[in-house]
């Protein structure tokens, strides 16, 4: 079980880090600006996001999950609305905000600062205007989705608390049926993926499972936000039937972008990284491959395939040498971090017997 | 089938009804919309106080209309040439009427339309955008494009590739506002029906990601054309109108990016065969971008079927409460396409 969790973490790590230096780019641009296929920690470059920034940094994709694991942690793994939003606060003094805060994110820490300082009076005017979150582009976005494997490796392999904590965890952020149904679908496919014995089926099952009660359960909030946009349900759906038609030889990647796509939309990302997985059978590291040169959010969806498939598959489908260079270049410790979920997994056993 | 007048007035109502309809709808889903006015929207309705519309009166048009509205006075006045500077001219004119540009503007144009007036913008802007700007403002406002070149669709894919690339230069959005163009086109042109005018977007699609990939950005994101094809099977698959609509804002999408709104329009235009109101009320009732996907699927519809496919009070309402003169504007289009005719008529 160490190397599952370990492999979830690692995986993150390494789909964010490799994808910083493809995210926002085309397939097209990717292929020329690195010679080929991005299969290796690279320095992003200057226009990107984490433009500046060195080959193996981490952007918010796995800073955001990182501190909130601390927390759930501390916690013994109970994940709160207020619990979230405390490890939302803390990230946002971290130098991964500026450069990397997302539209809903950004918003999400500002009203958590402002809430402090702000009256009730002026905390009602600002709910008025709600309506369109301040952004108009992707209502419900994939930052939701980013942060969810923490809450699949908690459940200790329980399904309905994995999707249960996946919604109060999302709601100190992207308080939207979608989001959530994102969010759910990933927690529940990293969950089944830390089973023993699963497969690349059960854990595409287990997505849909939690996107669909995910979206459930969020819209039963009584502080939920109703948006429009697509069915996060429905485009795994076509995902995964996009891929199995391709079979497993053909290249996946270009038609999945023109399909589903691969923008901040979370009815993009989470739907296009079960693609891939489904394409690639669950291989760990040809997943991530993918997700780093599919395009646009490929931190996003590379950190999401190689929680998923890292859980699968464990550390040991990781290169060696990846998870001292992440750490090192980081200054995190996955080990440490993995070692202490592996302890509340098992203190949660023991008290079962 | 209607004459050349009729199908070019029913192109523009059909654009400026979406928009009206759309405006009440805007930003919320289905359930919000039938919800807030207990019904389906199917006529001009006020809209609700809390979404961008608001303030505007039952008929009123937002920005998809208006700026198309803008464009093709612009490009009549130029006799029908479709270049950078008339529509640099249009746009600008219609930035100075803060009743459409201050209150609905979207971000790829109000940046575009900046950069016209001469204003340095920020190079601290080290992150390429680009990616987030393949949105459908461009498509929202190519429709009189289409019906100038009415009958002519090369002309018409021709022509909004140098509108699109005024204010979206890059492929996807140049393929998007292609699709539009085409299909109003070939829908305006007489003898089309609903498979032609699907298959003209189509072709419209394709040929302006062709040019797109040649004279504008690259970007990462959906394809126009497949999404199209999406859109298009659930059109013409099983199910009701309403089955048919919910599926498309469930799997297409019907929000900004371009890779949304304009599949969608064609989809909604594909479940409804082809009829105008049918058309306009399922873009309207489908939830988010609503006034932008009806306005395109309006003007394809109204191409298609003409004036008579729209009730008698939607055009003197929506001349009354936008001041517009679309009646007279229509005639000098139609006056623009057949000296076009004509003129191809001599090269002959």
């Amino acid at each position: 079980m160490s190397d599952k969790i370990l492999g979830t973490l690692l995986g993150a790590a390494v789909g964010d880090a490799m994808g910083a230096a493809s995210e926002r780019k085309s397939s097209r641009q990717i292929l020329e600006l690195f010679g080929g296929r991005l299969t290796e920690f690279r320095d992003p470059p200057e226009d990107a996001p984490a433009g500046g920034r060195k080959a193996g940094q981490i952007t918010d994709a796995f800073s955001i999950p990182y501190i909130l694991t601390e927390h759930l942690i501390r916690a013994d793994g109970k994940a709160t609305k207020e619990l979230g939003e405390k490890a939302l606060l803390e990230w946002g003094e971290t130098e991964y905000y500026e450069p990397f805060a997302g539209m809903t994110t950004r918003n999400a820490v500002k009203r958590l600062r402002d809430d402090n300082k702000m009256n009730d009076w002026a905390y009602a005017g600002r709910l008025g205007t709600k309506l369109y979150k301040s952004h108009y582009y992707a209502l419900s976005s994939n930052g939701a989705a980013v942060k969810a494997y923490p809450m699949g490796l908690l459940s200790n392999g329980s399904m309905e608390k994995a999707i249960d904590d996946t919604v109060e965890i999302t709601m100190s952020s992207h308080d939207d049926p979608y989001s959530i149904s994102g969010a759910c679908a990933v927690a529940a496919a990293v969950c089944e993926a830390l089973h023993e014995h699963t497969s690349v089926y059960e854990i595409v099952q287990a997505a849909l499972y939690g996107s669909t009660e995910g979206e459930k359960r969020g819209r039963a909030h009584r502080d939920i936000w109703i948006y429009p946009g697509p069915s996060v349900t429905k485009r795994i759906m076509m995902a995964v039937e996009y891929a199995l038609h391709c079979g497993s030889e053909e290249d996946v990647v270009e038609g999945l972008m023109e399909r589903i796509g691969n923008g901040p939309a979370i009815a993009e990302t989470v739907p296009s990284s079960l693609g891939i997985l489904t394409a690639e059978r669950g291989d760990t590291m040809s997943s991530i491959y993918d997700a780093v040169n599919i395009g646009d959010e490929t931190s996003a969806a590379a950190s999401i395939v190689g929680a998923i498939a890292g859980a699968y598959n464990g550390a040991e489908s990781i290169p060696a040498g990846y998870l001292e260079f992440v750490e090192e270049r980081n200054h995190i410790d996955l080990k440490a971090q993995g070692e202490r979920i592996r302890k509340i997994r098992s203190g949660r056993l023991m008290q079962k017997q | 089938m209607e004459g050349l007048s009729g199908r070019i007035l029913g192109g523009l109502v059909g654009a400026a009804s979406g928009d009206a309809m759309g405006a009440a709808t805007e930003a919320r889903t289905t359930e919000q919309i039938l919800s807030y006015f207990g019904h389906k929207v199917v006529d001009f309705e006020t809209p609700p106080d809390d979404t961008f519309g608001a303030g505007n009166v039952p008929g009123q048009v937002t920005d998809d209309f208006s700026s198309a509205y803008f464009i093709a006075q612009s490009v009549t006045e130029a006799g029908g040439r479709v270049d950078e500077t008339a529509i640099r001219k249009a746009l600008i004119e219609w930035s100075k009427h803060a009743v459409f540009f201050d209150r609905f503007a979207g971000p790829t144009t109000r940046l575009a339309i900046r950069v016209f007036q001469g204003e340095k913008i920020e190079s601290s802007a080290r992150v390429d955008m680009t990616a987030r700007q393949a949105t459908n403002g461009a498509a929202m406002r190519i429709s009189p494009i289409g019906l100038i070149n009415a009958g002519d669709v090369d002309g018409a894919v021709r022509d909004a590739v140098t509108a699109a690339m005024v204010t979206h230069d890059n492929y996807l959005a140049v393929s998007g506002a292609c699709a539009v163009s085409a299909a109003v086109s070939a829908a305006a042109g007489g003898s089309a029906d609903l498979y032609s005018v699907l298959q003209a977007g189509l072709y419209g699609a394709k040929e302006g990601e062709k040019a797109g990939r040649k004279c504008a950005k690259d970007v990462a994101g959906p394809s126009v054309i497949k999404r199209i094809e999406m859109a298009v099977d659930i059109g013409l698959g099983p199910g009701t109108p309403d089955e048919k609509m919910r599926e498309i804002s469930d799997r297409i999408g019907t929000g900004l990016h371009v890779s949304e709104a304009v599949p969608a329009a064609f989809g909604f235009f594909a479940a409804s065969g082809g009829d105008s109101m049918e058309t306009i009320i399922s873009a309207v009732n489908a939830g988010y971008d609503t006034d932008t996907a009806a306005t395109m699927a309006g003007a394809i519809a109204g191409a298609l079927n003409g004036i008579s496919s729209f009730p008698e009070h939607f055009l003197p309402t929506l001349e009354e409460a936008n001041h517009f003169a679309i009646r007279a504007l229509s005639e000098r289009i139609v006056s623009v396409v057949e000296s076009k005719q004509e003129r191809k008529a001599e090269n002959e």
